[in-house]
């Protein structure tokens, strides 16, 4: 193949993944719905999604948003349209009231001092609970959560949530005297944690598909401390009206026994959410029988998730190309800029991607522009650090007679010095790939879509299948993309002749 | 084009690399310029084109004094061979040889026409040669190519730096005759330098024995041998006795 042909093909590519990245309809009007990263949360907003939708709006979904504030704040801001709240949890993280409110109140000062709507309840309350297998409940004939002051030997393990949040489990242990430090831990783990021995109790909420599952016991909560935590619709004020009416349709609909066995059968039985969703409004006579489920099969859903992952990454890593290189050459340059540069580019590299996800919700929103500019950022110190010392690694032999034949300084960059450093660019822009490829399956953590999407649902709903049908794409995705970098990489001038090189590695 | 230097120095941090260089170089003529390593060879070469800048003195290409800020422009007066022919690995042979030109917006058709001529006057006719890079030819062949290279925009003047030195001896001798004829064929002006002084002999009109930055003897090849000033022009001469045709 010739290096035109190569170019081209390049270029093809990079145009394909773009174009099928871009947003396909933008005429009608979307609602963008957002879950919590839990089961339930998945659940009540694919039920929510799959009516609208066969009431003919187009959805945008961004499940497994992330917890509380961070739905919230997207709500607030109008980045989402709609998610499951939890009526205590408006209450005491949201509204941070000191005292109950009643229903009334809740919805009036969502509505005064956030615009944002409370819908009817779906119907079933779940609060948290306290946990701990039937067995040793017996042992230690604990019944209440008062019982529990007389074990202080026994170990808690709680979600980080509960841990930290104001309702959780400070105010909890404070309301009962309770001498517990319990360690914090991913939710999902805590059962496994509790069969396999190593914590005694751990709070779970009242629909837990696998209280039964484990054959665990909830302690009562005597005191009547645990809120009301009614799963309500929370919706932007501008599109409630709208949607208040085929919403209403859900209201009343689960009880706390219905939706443990939704969340069982997603859970245990292993039945995708969006399926178990559609049974369920099937069953309702919510929507038609269509006698197939709504989504595409596997091929298709890798064949998206891999277009999207392969569209964000192209994006940032053209922008990020587009700025690294010239910073590269001004630092080559400049020595001074030099010196401030890759340090600072260095510095962008160390912000823990989560982190800075999170950080880039208020100024960017939520969805692709975030994780776009994620990864960006990212992709820039491979190709600055590179550009730098590919240049600086140029024979200076090239440079003289370069300049000795009249070349200027731009056309010595030009014909001499940038071809010349090419290979060495170009592992900096394979690096920056690999990494973005990475680091773009945790962009799905703020609606990015992409192969993170299966991934962070897996994580969520403990699936180890769903996280396989991100990672392993994701990973051959990697390998593809390092292949396709050392196909560009074959500079005819050095074929057999690595020695000949004007530039080495450093 | 005539070169001149007046009163040139030259120094880097304090310590002199040349000092007091008068000289002029006529049209046309060709001089030779040895000296033993560290005298201050290459920097000679380097005032010409401007690649460094003299610390006192000037240097005058036709009595116009070089001007440093549009030297690019001179510098494409002045063809540029070195001793390791420093072509450009990532381009053919003809994307070496045509560069400048192509930087001058020549059209492709004279370009063309250029690069064949060209390739024959340094005897390297065969066209399968024009699609090869570098690493592929021969230490003789990409020395030729070079020197095309350097004649590409038809400059009046000729820089070579050591450029037969690192070649073979039988390679050295072939390429040696060759510049007598192209010498004679072009009519430049042309300064070359070179460590040894057989070599100066043979391809001179003038002979300029560099040592510690000043200019030892200015003399011809004959004159140069019969009468040499000081030791260290002796010890030269003496360096290439032995050799047939010195």
């Amino acid at each position: 193949m010739t290096r035109s042909a190569r170019r081209l093909l390049l270029l093809i590519a990079c145009s394909i993944s773009l174009a099928t990245w871009l947003p396909p309809a933008l005429a009608k009007p979307t609602i963008r719905v957002a879950s919590k990263h839990f089961t339930e949360g998945y659940i009540l907003t694919e039920l929510m999604a799959q009516l609208l939708e066969a009431r003919g709006y187009q959805v945008q979904r961004f499940h497994g948003l992330g917890g509380t504030m961070v739905c919230f704040r997207a709500l607030a801001h109008g980045e989402i349209d709609l998610y499951p709240e939890y009526s205590g949890t408006i209450e005491q993280e949201i509204l941070q009231s000191p005292v109950p409110l009643r229903e009334e109140e809740l919805r009036h000062q969502m509505r005064e001092r956030f615009n944002l709507a409370v819908l009817p309840s779906f119907g079933f309350n779940n609060t948290y609970a306290i946990a701990l297998p039937k067995t040793r409940a017996g042992v230690l004939r604990l019944s209440t959560i008062s019982d529990l002051r007389q074990h202080p030997e026994l170990t808690g393990g709680v979600s980080y949530e509960f841990l930290k949040r104001q309702d959780g489990w400070p105010a909890l242990a404070k309301a009962y005297h309770l001498p517990h430090q319990p360690v914090g831990l991913e939710h999902g783990l805590a059962y496994e944690a509790l069969r396999a021995g190593q914590i005694d109790f751990t709070d779970a909420y009242t629909t837990d598909a696998k209280i039964e599952k484990f054959g665990l016991v909830i302690l009562e909560d005597d005191q009547r401390f645990f809120p009301q935590y009614l799963a309500v619709p929370l919706v932007r004020d501008a599109v409630a009206q709208e949607l208040a009416p085929t919403l209403a349709l859900l209201a009343r609909c689960l009880d706390e026994a219905t939706m443990r066995q939704l969340n069982a059968r997603v859970e245990l039985e292993q039945v995708p959410f969006a399926e178990v969703a559609r049974q369920f409004l099937v069953r309702k006579g919510l929507v038609a029988d269509t006698g197939r489920p709504p989504w595409a099969g596997l091929a298709a859903r890798l064949a998206h998730r891999t277009l999207e992952h392969v569209g964000l990454t192209t994006v940032a890593l053209v922008a990020a190309v587009a700025v690294a290189v010239p910073l590269g050459i001004a630092a080559y340059r400049t020595p001074a800029l030099g010196s401030a540069i890759i340090p600072i580019a260095g510095l962008l590299q160390t912000i823990p991607s989560i982190a800075f996800l999170a950080m880039l919700i208020p100024i960017c929103g939520i969805g692709k522009w975030p994780a776009i500019v994620a990864l960006f950022t990212y992709g820039l110190l491979p190709i600055v650090r590179n550009t730098y010392a590919g240049l600086n690694h140029v024979d200076p032999q090239y440079r003289l007679i370069a300049q000795a034949m009249g070349l200027t300084a731009g056309q010595r960059l030009r014909f001499v010095e940038l071809p010349l450093s090419f290979p060495i660019i170009l592992a900096g822009v394979k690096t920056a790939a690999i990494i973005n490829i990475g680091t773009a399956t945790l962009a799905a953590f703020i609606g990015a879509g992409g192969l993170g999407e299966p991934i962070v649902t897996g994580l969520a709903l403990n699936d180890r299948g769903l996280i396989l049908e991100g990672a392993i794409p994701a990973a051959l995705l990697a390998l593809l993309t390092e292949g396709a970098f050392r196909l560009i990489d074959r500079s005819p001038w050095a074929d057999d002749a690595p020695e000949s090189r004007g530039a080495r590695a450093p | 084009m005539e070169i001149g230097l007046e009163q040139v120095s030259y120094a880097v941090d304090d310590r002199p690399i040349l000092r007091d260089i008068v000289t002029a170089i006529p049209r046309g003529g060709t001089v030779a310029v040895v000296g033993p390593s560290g005298c201050g060879k290459t920097t000679f070469l380097k005032l010409i084109n401007g690649l460094v800048i003299p610390t006192a003195g000037t240097v005058r290409l036709d009595r116009q004094a070089l001007d440093y800020r549009q030297i690019h422009r001179t510098r494409r007066a002045m063809g540029y061979v070195m001793q390791e022919a420093g072509l450009f690995p990532h381009l053919t042979v003809e994307a070496n040889v045509a560069l400048v030109a192509r930087l001058e917006r020549w059209a492709p058709g004279r370009i063309a026409k250029r690069v064949e001529a060209l390739m024959r006057l340094v005897n390297l006719a065969d066209p399968a040669l024009l699609a090869r890079y570098p690493w592929s030819l021969s230490g003789g062949q990409r020395q030729r190519v070079a020197i095309a290279r350097a004649l590409m925009l038809d400059p009046p003047i000729l820089l070579m730096d050591e450029p037969f030195s690192a070649l073979d001896p039988i390679v050295r001798r072939e390429l040696q005759e060759e510049f007598l004829r192209l010498k004679a064929a072009l009519h430049r002006t042309i300064v070359f330098i070179t460590h040894d002084f057989a070599e100066a002999h043979r391809l001179g009109d003038r002979i300029i024995l560099l040592n510690e930055g000043r200019i030892e003897q200015d003399a011809t090849p004959a004159d140069f041998v019969s009468r040499p000033s000081t030791p260290l022009a002796a010890a030269f001469i003496a360096s290439a006795r032995g050799i047939p045709d010195t």
